[in-house]
C-alpha cells in the first residue's frame, strides 16, 4: 500500500472550486490520486485511514456516477458514508439549504459531499458547516473533481499537461465541467479551445483563457485532446440548436471531425454520454476514448481529495 | 423551360442601355452571342455588325439588367390552384424580373431541407427565372424554435425569414441570430410588432383614415427594431 504521510500538507479545508487552487496544490491532488489507483485495482479495496469518519453525500440533483463514485471512495478509505436522498427528504417540505446545512452539521460528519442545481451552493454550505466540504458540481458555475479525475486520465495517458492542446466542444454554456477544466487545464499549462455554436457559449468566452472556435474542423485541428460534452435533451429542439441531427453534423464527433486531431488524440466525455447527438456510438467505444478510464480515475480522485482534505498531519479533529 | 439562353447573335440596336452597376445610361447597342452579352454600349458596333446576327432595332426602349426580387410570396406548395412556381416565375420576366426569392411562409412551410430541395427542382423544371428559396428562421414560423440553418444554407436557402410573421419572441430571435452568424446565414426579416400593427395594411395617418382602412402606427416597427 503507498504510504501518503510522504505527500504535502495540502493547504486547503474545502475542495470549492479549481479557481483558487496553484499549480502546486493540483499536482499534489494529482500525485495522491495517481498513487490511490492502485488500491481499486486490489482485491482487498480498503484503507483504513478514514476509520470512524462520517462522509454525508448531499445530492439536490440526480447523479449516478458522481454520487456512487464518492460513496465508494469514502468507503474504501474506511469511513461510514451516508447518502442523504434529498429527494425524500425534509427539502421535499421546504426546508432551506441554510438549514438542511445545520441540521446535517449537527449530526457531526466530518466531510461532506454537495450537488445543487444553484451556483454557489457549496461556498454558502463550506460556511454554514465545520466540516470539510466538497463541491460535487454546483450549477453552471464549477465540478471540480471531474476537471481532476480528467487532468488525471490525460497526465496518465499523455505523460504531462503543459503544452497539450485540449478541445472542450459543445454546450460550454452551461457546463461546469468545462468551467473548471479551462481553469485547471490552462494553470497547468495546457492550451485550451473551446468548439461549438455561438448560442452554447457564454458571454466573454474569449476572455476565459480559451481559443474560440465555431467549427470542429479548426478546433480540433491537431488536439491532443477531445473533451465532448453532454448536450441535455432540453436544449436540441430549437431553443439552443435546431435539431439533433443539425448538431450531429457540424458538433457531433464522429469519425471524419475525429480525424482533425491527432492521430493519438485522447477521446472524452464526462457521462452521461448522448450516443448519437455529441458523439457517435463508434467514437465513444472506439480505440482512442478513454471514457471508462475516467470513470476509474473518478474514485481515485475523491479518495485523494478526501485525504488530503483531512489530513491528519493538518492536526486538530474539530 | 427557357432558361436555355437562345442560339447565335442578336444585336439590339438603338437602345437605351441603363446598367446602374457602372452608372451607364446611354444610347447604343447590346450584342449577345450565345446567351451571353459579349458588347454593350454606345461604341458596341464599332467592330461592325457580326455576319449572321439577328438585328433587332429597340427605337429607343430602353435594356435593363436582370432585375432581382428579393421578397416574392408564391403558392406552390400548398396552393398551386393560385399560383406554381412555373407561373410565378412567367410573370417575373413578364416585368424584367430575372432573380427570385421565395418566401418561405408557403404550405407547408419551408423550414425543412427537403423542401428546399423540392423547390430547386421544381424551379429547376418549370421556372423561367432564376428562383432562390428563402427557408423560415423559426419552425412552422412560429416564432419558438429555429430552423436547422446550416443544413437548410446547404441545401441551397439563400436567406432566412418567416415571411409575413413577425417573431414576438426576442431573446428566440437573438439566439437565431447568434446562430445564424455561425454559419454566414442572411437573415432578412420584417420587424413589426404584431399587437400594434395588428391587421394594418397602411401607415395610419390622413389617408388611412379617409380611405377606411386598417393601419399601423409608426410604433409598430420602431418598437421591434
Amino acid at each position: 500500500m503507498t504510504d501518503t504521510s510522504s505527500f504535502p500538507i495540502y493547504p486547503h479545508r474545502h475542495l470549492l472550486g479549481i479557481s483558487g487552487l496553484q499549480y502546486p496544490d493540483i499536482a499534489c491532488l494529482l500525485d495522491r490520486a495517481d498513487a490511490a489507483v492502485d488500491i481499486s485495482r486490489q482485491r482487498e479495496k480498503k484503507k483504513n485511514v478514514f476509520r470512524g469518519l462520517t462522509q454525508i453525500n448531499v445530492f439536490y440533483e440526480a447523479s449516478t456516477r458522481t454520487q456512487a463514485s464518492f460513496e465508494l471512495a469514502g468507503k474504501r478509505l474506511g469511513a461510514d458514508v451516508m447518502n442523504m436522498s434529498v429527494a425524500q427528504s425534509s427539502v421535499k417540505k421546504g426546508e432551506t439549504l441554510i438549514d438542511t446545512a445545520m441540521t446535517l452539521n449537527a449530526m457531526r460528519p466530518d466531510i461532506l459531499i454537495i450537488r445543487h442545481q444553484a451556483a454557489g451552493a457549496a461556498a454558502l454550505l463550506a460556511q454554514k458547516v465545520g466540516c470539510a466540504v466538497i463541491n460535487a458540481g454546483d450549477g453552471a458555475h464549477e465540478h471540480p473533481t471531474q476537471a481532476l479525475l480528467d487532468a488525471l486520465t490525460i497526465r496518465r495517458s499523455k505523460g504531462q499537461l503543459d503544452g497539450l492542446i485540449v478541445a472542450i466542444c459543445g454546450d460550454i454554456l452551461h457546463s461546469r465541467v468545462a468551467r473548471s477544466n479551462i481553469i485547471l487545464l490552462n494553470t497547468m499549462g495546457a492550451r485550451v479551445r473551446v468548439v461549438g455554436p455561438s448560442t452554447l457559449m457564454p458571454s466573454g468566452i474569449a476572455d476565459m483563457g480559451v481559443e474560440v472556435h465555431r467549427s470542429m474542423e479548426t478546433g480540433l485541428k491537431d488536439a491532443d485532446v477531445v473533451m465532448m460534452l453532454r448536450l441535455q435533451r432540453e436544449r436540441m429542439a430549437g431553443a439552443f440548436v435546431p435539431s439533433v441531427r443539425e448538431y450531429f453534423r457540424y458538433f457531433g464527433l464522429d469519425k471524419t471531425k475525429l480525424a482533425f486531431a491527432k492521430p493519438d488524440a485522447l477521446v472524452m466525455h464526462p457521462g452521461p454520454m448522448n450516443r448519437g447527438v455529441e458523439i457517435a456510438s463508434e467514437i465513444a467505444d472506439g480505440p482512442q476514448s478513454v471514457i471508462e478510464a475516467q470513470v476509474e480515475m473518478g474514485v481515485a480522485v475523491r479518495m485523494a481529495v478526501m485525504e488530503a482534505l483531512l489530513d491528519p498531519a493538518k492536526g486538530g479533529v474539530r | 423551360m427557357s432558361l436555355t439562353p437562345a442560339k447565335g447573335i442578336q444585336v439590339y440596336k438603338n437602345a437605351r442601355i441603363v446598367d446602374p452597376s457602372c452608372n451607364k445610361d446611354e444610347i447604343g447597342t447590346l450584342i449577345v452571342e450565345n446567351g451571353v452579352i459579349i458588347a454593350c454600349g454606345g461604341q458596341a458596333h464599332n467592330q461592325g455588325i457580326p455576319a449572321g446576327a439577328t438585328i433587332v432595332d429597340l427605337d429607343g426602349q430602353t435594356i435593363l439588367p436582370g432585375l432581382v426580387d428579393m421578397h416574392v410570396h408564391i403558392g406552390e406548395p400548398g396552393g398551386e390552384h393560385r399560383e406554381t412556381i412555373g407561373s410565378a416565375s412567367k410573370a417575373a420576366a413578364a416585368g424584367g424580373v430575372t432573380s427570385i426569392v421565395m418566401m418561405p411562409d408557403t404550405y407547408p412551410v419551408l423550414d425543412d431541407i427537403q423542401l428546399i430541395e423540392f423547390v430547386a427542382r421544381t424551379a429547376g423544371d418549370t421556372a423561367s427565372v432564376r428562383v432562390y428559396p428563402a427557408a423560415a428562421i423559426s419552425k412552422g414560423l412560429l416564432g419558438i424554435e429555429m430552423t436547422e440553418m446550416g443544413m437548410l444554407r446547404s441545401a441551397g436557402a439563400v436567406m432566412f425569414c418567416d415571411g409575413r410573421k413577425t417573431i414576438a419572441n426576442a431573446a428566440m430571435m437573438r439566439q437565431a441570430m447568434t446562430y445564424a452568424r455561425d454559419f454566414g446565414a442572411l437573415i432578412c426579416h420584417t420587424t413589426q410588432d404584431h399587437a400594434l400593427a395588428g391587421n394594418g395594411v397602411m401607415n395610419e395617418g390622413l389617408f388611412a383614415s379617409w380611405l377606411g382602412l386598417p393601419s399601423m402606427p409608426r410604433e409598430a416597427e420602431l418598437l421591434a427594431t
